[in-house]
């Protein structure tokens, strides 16, 4: 990956979003000129209203960054409010079918915050018994479009549920109210784990979904278990410790009562520094390449770019391999990655 | 759409329209247009009354915690029905009265300004300067440096297939 541009902005989203999901998050104390530089990362990887809560009641908040800021959070509200009634919608009609949906993320995730409109969401990412796939599925293409949100019935994290047994997911699941609709979402257990491991399987690039990550963790109620959350293989347990100690190390979520409290606190120190480099693009940093090689190999600038490009990151490196995170940084995954992938864009056709 | 006379009572628009109430302001979703409008607290106490029923002066004495409207508090709600008529949120369009109807909005704010002892009503149209939904995945076309990125999980050459 190539150096980021402003390269401090990685660690002033994790101060700026420190204990935002929290109902009384604590004093900020960015500058503004530093809430200037993080903004354009902060709205376009929809962080942006969980610090213009913080931002609101300080003398920041009139600054145009704050007041952009506070556009996210006035657009996520109603967005969330207009995508809620496609979640009625799709349950409503799942259900009339006799499917039962689990919804995991996005309203899931967002309903853990304290004030609606904090967290956005677009998707609306459904689990179905595997027998009810298929009927699931025909249901909401028919309805598409009626729905102002994408339906995933499909979704690589659920491959990391498959291996649990569906009924004791259902079983451990919860109804939630949604206006006149209950809706059913995974068990804290089960969703805090696979917030984890879905935020590590997109290598760490969205701070919102660390956010998450803690909103989950210190929103838990006293019956979790632990046990729960961290069964399933070791490596697995491993990364859910690990993005449970980074939720900790870079945003502050209190992890004293997790069990793996002393491991997870011992990240390796390269982790972090993978993380908050990643936060300091935008997504849209990489333009696209997807000319042919033989025009890009007349374009030197263009082609040493996308070869660039694909330079993975240690933490994308490691779960590719489905690795530990050691101390030791993972350069020779990194480095055969890179090759593997190098290769094959150079002989696309 | 039809214009109403100046005696008219306004009727706010419901159809089509998502609405959230906040501690110190509204906001509006419009379907029809997926326009999104933010009404401040003047703004929106005068909508929320637009039912059809009520005149401009008993509009303009919502205004007023002794309920004793002045011919600034009626220019107020003129204002905001101006306003309101322009972002389609009122079902039939206002038409000010002769007197008013000359003036923009700023020579109103400014006659007003001084007058009337409320805040002035607002009615802005919420614009985003680029899409900021955190779905977990990018649509086809997206620039994207790694297959997870993507929907179908599939980046080819920088950009989801």
């Amino acid at each position: 990956m190539p150096a980021a541009r402003v390269t401090s902005s990685g660690p002033l989203i994790a101060r700026a979003l420190t204990g935002a999901w929290r109902q009384s998050p604590p004093p900020f104390t960015l500058s503004a000129a530093q809430l200037q530089q993080i903004t354009p990362l902060l709205y376009s990887t929809g962080a942006g209203a969980l610090v213009w809560r913080r931002v609101r009641k300080t003398p920041l908040q009139t600054l145009p960054a704050a007041v952009e800021l506070q556009q996210a959070y006035r657009l996520q509200t109603l967005r969330a409010a207009r995508g809620e009634r496609d979640i009625q919608s799709v349950f409503a009609l799942l259900r009339a079918a006799g499917v039962e949906p689990l919804l995991f993320k996005g309203w899931a995730a967002a309903r853990l915050y304290p004030v609606e409109g904090l967290r956005p969401w677009g998707d609306i990412d459904l689990y179905v018994r595997p027998p009810d796939y298929a009927r699931a599925q025909t249901i909401v293409q028919q309805h598409a479009h009626t729905l102002a949100s994408m339906v995933d019935l499909y979704h690589l994290d659920f491959a990391a549920l498959d291996a649990r047994d569906v009924e004791e997911l259902y079983a451990r699941s919860e109804l939630v109210a949604l206006g006149d609709v209950a809706v059913r979402v995974p068990g804290a257990e089960d969703h805090l784990r696979l917030l984890c491991l879905h935020w590590l399987r997109h290598h760490a690039w969205r701070p919102l979904w660390l956010c998450d990550i803690a909103a989950a963790l210190e929103g838990r109620g006293a019956d979790f278990a632990w046990g729960l959350c961290l069964s399933g293989p070791e490596r697995q347990r491993e990364w859910v410790a690990c993005a449970l100690g980074l939720a900790s190390e870079l945003l502050g979520a209190d992890i004293s009562a997790l069990p793996l409290a002393t491991s997870a606190r011992a990240l390796p120190r390269w982790l972090a520094r993978t993380v908050l480099k990643q936060w300091s693009f935008p997504i849209q940093y990489h333009e696209p390449d997807n000319l042919p090689l033989r025009t890009l190999l007349r374009r030197r600038a263009p082609f040493l770019k996308a070869l660039r490009a694909r330079w993975p990151n240690a933490i994308e490196a490691t779960y590719d391999a489905r690795g530990p995170f050691t101390r030791i940084p993972p350069l020779p995954r990194q480095l055969g990655l890179y090759l593997n992938r190098a290769l094959k864009f150079l002989t696309k056709p | 759409m039809k214009v109403q006379q100046a005696l008219a009572r306004p009727l706010a628009r419901k159809d089509n329209l998502i609405v959230r109430e906040l501690p110190d302001e509204t906001l509006v979703y419009d379907l029809d247009n997926n326009k999104a409008h933010c009404l401040n607290q003047t703004a929106a106490r005068i909508w929320q009354h637009c039912d059809g029923q009520t005149s401009i002066s008993e509009l303009a004495a919502h205004l007023t915690p002794d309920g004793v409207a002045t011919a600034a508090h009626e220019q107020v709600v003129w204002l905001a029905l101006k306003q309101l008529t322009k972002d389609h949120l009122l079902a039939t369009a206002i038409a000010p009265p002769a007197a008013l109807s000359g003036l923009n909005r700023r020579q109103m704010i400014r006659t007003l300004g001084l007058t009337a002892a409320i805040a002035l009503p607002v009615v802005t149209t919420i614009l985003a300067p680029t899409p900021a939904q955190a779905v977990t995945c990018l649509p086809t076309g997206a620039s994207c440096t790694d297959g997870a990125q993507c929907c179908n999980h599939i980046c080819t050459g920088g950009t989801c297939a």
